[in-house]
């Protein structure tokens, strides 16, 4: 039977240069496709931090992200930056991004700033199939390792592996652009929307404060990593406005009473929790947990001062 | 089957690899496995509901061809009431029923049929229609009735285009079954240009601004004109690129198997008339329209009252196919409108000369253009509201709100890059348009190394802006 398919192979005058075609075609697949992941990874690099030699180093999800305004940090506190924070990164991601960044690093960092809110110890609402969001890092064997031992199935590791330009997206693209562009800033202009919010509370629409015992194993794991590192840690509990932790006072008193004693018991570790003294302006929030560039502006102040008053070294 | 997910592209090279090993007498049999298969893989048993049309179908056919006189018109209208029957059930019963119970209670009655919850099995519209044409072609003398059934099933099964076409006429596609075709790489190069082509414009463009629209459509009296202006005009691409994609795809898989389906778009936002539109966008269900319906009823070849009725229960019967919904009756209407104000447009520019005052002008051709568009887009927006209350709070809202914060997705960056996708394909249909990129299979004037690293370009964008398996639109239909 296969006869057939040969036969039509060997009568076709152009196959040969058709499948030099295709060769050729393979081979400026594999340059292009190359080049566009070198480039989009080390933009990413360069926005994330890594591979360098910050003295501080910021982790997180987007509520870091949005809060802290690293070039700020950076002149008052007079030390390089790294803020490799992530949207919607959980508790065992944070743990692969730290281990990302030592692993990458050619400095060690002094201080590591974790993000912590009520909700760090909540899966709801945060990534699922998290290993994604680190695609873009394949090249990093620690990474690799990490993402193989995760994928789905051995198509969905392979696939990216192979195809390099798979690994990114329009987010990382932007995130690579604005590293080769040096552009940090908080682009949530505007003021949280009160009455959509409340609406939204009086229909049940929010976000519940849950304490999963994974999830503080899994802090825990991160922070006698950090401590194996010799390295200070600064849990910061960025703000969130009132409406939203005060529909669920007791559970939130309780994640930050866990919070607290659990950096109690690392020495290395400090709590700066930011949220009471701005919870209750609305000026401040792009939204109930974002800070709009005004109030990235005003944490990142409070930051500042409180970094000093720790008596961190750095 | 998903021709964007990764099942079919290990569907495809297995059949194409079946197909070339196997003798002739066996091809048939293998494609129509695999169509079975291919259509399977959505619900299972909805394949015997075109079982039995097929059945009829076929015997309508041989029966046509031996009978003569009445006896032919009535087995016409036999299968004529089988296919539009099932069509009518499966797609228009929750339809009739729910504004059946509407009139029946505002006489205070109540409605004595069930609610039957019935679920449109995929493609079945695209499959219904090419069924007809079948059996009016073997009635009309045009086509030999089929009579092997394997062949006859193929037909209408064809995976390529079973579930969202083109919808193939019998004399462009039954001979083609019994052609013997050579395996050719330069045909896998052709196809796989074409498949490239409609993945980027599916995966990359369509189901990235769906991620848009509907997030407005779907509650349209959270946003202002603005945020509708621009989500309407986003979706204008997103079922073009969603739909087109498709044909693309099911043009080029047909290809690298030695087969040629029809062209089913050719530029139509750059169409200068709402009829230069039809003959671009869908171009094999106008013209079944014009063949099966339009010209039955006279066509142009009638007094102009009747003409203008004529025009406008095409395009009411062209809404309704796409769906049991007022929304697409309107959306149809209004392109029938548009088609007769067209009419009138043209015999008083005729009269005052003005036509030929304009013709050679370039700002009047993009005049006509954004005439086209604006009118289209219009048009879209009753396509793809809820409900008609949807459709008209959201052209309220377009005419009379612009001070309202513009939506700008899950973040400006990745709005801005939907735009740039936009204006990217604008581009190369501006070449396509010209002459200069090739459109279906017409040859190229792009020199191979830059067509090829187009191409090449095209492949990394699926790969980094790609969204996940997003159904085709039309498959609803």
């Amino acid at each position: 039977m296969t006869n057939l398919l040969l036969d039509d192979i060997r009568s076709d005058r152009n196959f040969k240069s058709s499948l030099f075609r295709i060769f050729l075609f393979g081979v400026l697949l594999f340059v292009l496709d190359y080049s566009v992941s070198v480039f989009l990874e080390n933009g990413l690099k360069r926005y994330y931090g890594l591979g360098g030699d910050a003295a501080v180093v910021f982790v997180g999800h987007s509520h870091l992200m949005l809060a802290l305004d690293k070039e700020i940090v950076e002149k008052k506190l007079d030390v390089r930056v790294a803020k490799y924070t992530r949207p919607g990164v959980n508790v065992y991601d944070r743990d692969v991004m730290l281990r990302h960044y030592f692993s990458s690093c050619t400095g060690r960092p002094r201080v590591v700033v974790y993000g912590i809110d009520p909700w760090l110890f909540t899966s709801d609402g945060l990534s699922v199939n998290s290993y994604k969001l680190f695609y873009p890092f394949m090249d990093n064997p620690w990474v690799d390792r990490y993402v193989h031992r995760e994928s789905k199935d051995v198509f969905d590791y392979l696939g990216h592996k192979l195809f390099r330009s798979a690994r990114f997206d329009v987010l990382l693209i932007n995130a690579a652009l604005r590293g080769y562009l040096g552009n940090w800033s908080n682009l949530k202009f505007g003021e949280i929307d009160r009455t959509g919010l409340k609406r939204e509370i009086a229909s049940g629409e929010y976000r519940r404060i849950r304490i999963e015992k994974e999830n503080v194993r899994q802090f825990e794991h991160t922070l006698r990593f950090l401590a194996d590192k010799h390295v200070t840690v600064i849990l910061l509990n960025t703000p969130v406005y009132h409406l939203l932790t005060d529909v669920q006072p007791e559970k939130y008193s309780a994640a930050m009473e866990l919070m607290r004693r659990v950096a109690a018991r690392y020495p290395n570790v400090r709590l700066l929790d930011l949220s009471p003294g701005l919870a209750r302006d609305s000026r401040y929030f792009f939204d109930a947990v974002h800070m709009n560039p005004y109030g990235q502006k005003r944490v990142t102040g409070l930051f500042s001062e409180a970094f000093d008053s720790l008596g961190i070294r750095h | 089957m998903l021709f964007n997910s990764f099942a079919y592209f290990v569907f495809l090279p297995l059949v194409v690899l079946l197909y070339f090993i196997f003798p002739q007498k066996w091809r048939n049999l293998i494609l129509l496995v695999a169509s079975c298969y291919f259509y399977m893989f959505f619900i299972p048993v909805y394949v015997l509901i075109l079982g039995f049309t097929i059945v009829i179908d076929y015997f309508a056919g041989i029966y046509l061809e031996k009978f003569e006189g009445k006896q032919r018109r009535y087995f016409l209208i036999a299968s004529i009431i089988a296919n539009v029957g099932v069509l009518a059930f499966f797609k228009y019963y929750n339809f009739l029923n729910e504004n059946l119970t509407v009139f029946l209670l505002s006489l205070g009655f109540h409605n004595p049929f069930p609610d039957l919850g019935i679920a449109l099995p995929i493609g079945l519209s695209f499959h219904t229609f090419q069924a007809m044409s079948y059996t009016i072609e073997v009635y009309r003398g045009n086509q030999k009735a089929e009579r092997n059934f394997l062949t006859y099933a193929l037909y209408v099964m064809f995976f390529p285009q079973l579930v969202a076409g083109p919808i193939e006429r019998p004399q462009n596609m039954l001979h083609q079954f019994y052609e013997k075709h050579r395996f050719s790489m330069d045909r896998v190069i052709t196809g796989g240009k074409f498949i490239i082509w409609g993945l980027f414009k599916k995966v990359v463009i369509a189901d990235r601004l769906a991620a848009y629209t509907n997030v407005v459509y779907g509650s349209p009296e959270q946003f202002g004109g603005t945020t509708h202006l621009l989500a309407t005009f986003f979706f204008a691409f997103q079922i073009y690129c969603d739909f087109s994609g498709y044909s693309d795809i099911a043009i080029g898989s047909a290809h690298i198997l030695g087969f040629r389906l029809m062209q089913n778009f050719n530029l139509p936002y750059f169409a200068r008339s709402i009829s230069d539109f039809w003959k671009r966008w869908h171009i094999s269900l106008s013209t079944w329209f014009s063949d099966y319906l339009y010209k039955p009823m006279g066509g142009n070849r009638v007094p102009r009252y009747r003409w203008s009725i004529n025009i406008l229960t095409v395009f009411l019967v062209s809404g309704l196919w796409h769906g049991a919904n007022w929304t697409y009756v309107i959306w149809g209407g209004l392109h029938g409108c548009y088609y007769l104000f067209e009419y009138i447009a043209g015999i008083i520019g005729r009269k005052t000369g003005l036509d030929r005052y304009l013709e050679s002008s370039f700002l009047w051709k993009v005049v006509q253009n954004l005439y086209v568009f604006i009118a289209v887009l219009l048009a879209w927006v009753f396509f793809r509201a809820r409900t008609v209350s949807d459709a008209f709070f959201i052209v309220f809202r377009m005419v009379t709100d612009f001070s309202s914060q513009l939506y700008l997705g899950s973040s400006a960056f990745e709005t801005a890059t939907s735009m740039a996708l936009i204006f990217l394909l604008l581009v190369v249909q501006l070449f396509q348009y010209n002459g200069v990129a090739a459109i279906y299979f017409n040859a190229s004037r792009i020199p191979r190394p830059f067509r090829w690293a187009g191409y090449a370009f095209t492949v990394i964008l699926i790969g980094i802006l790609g969204v996940s398996s997003e159904q085709f639109i039309y498959f609803q239909f």
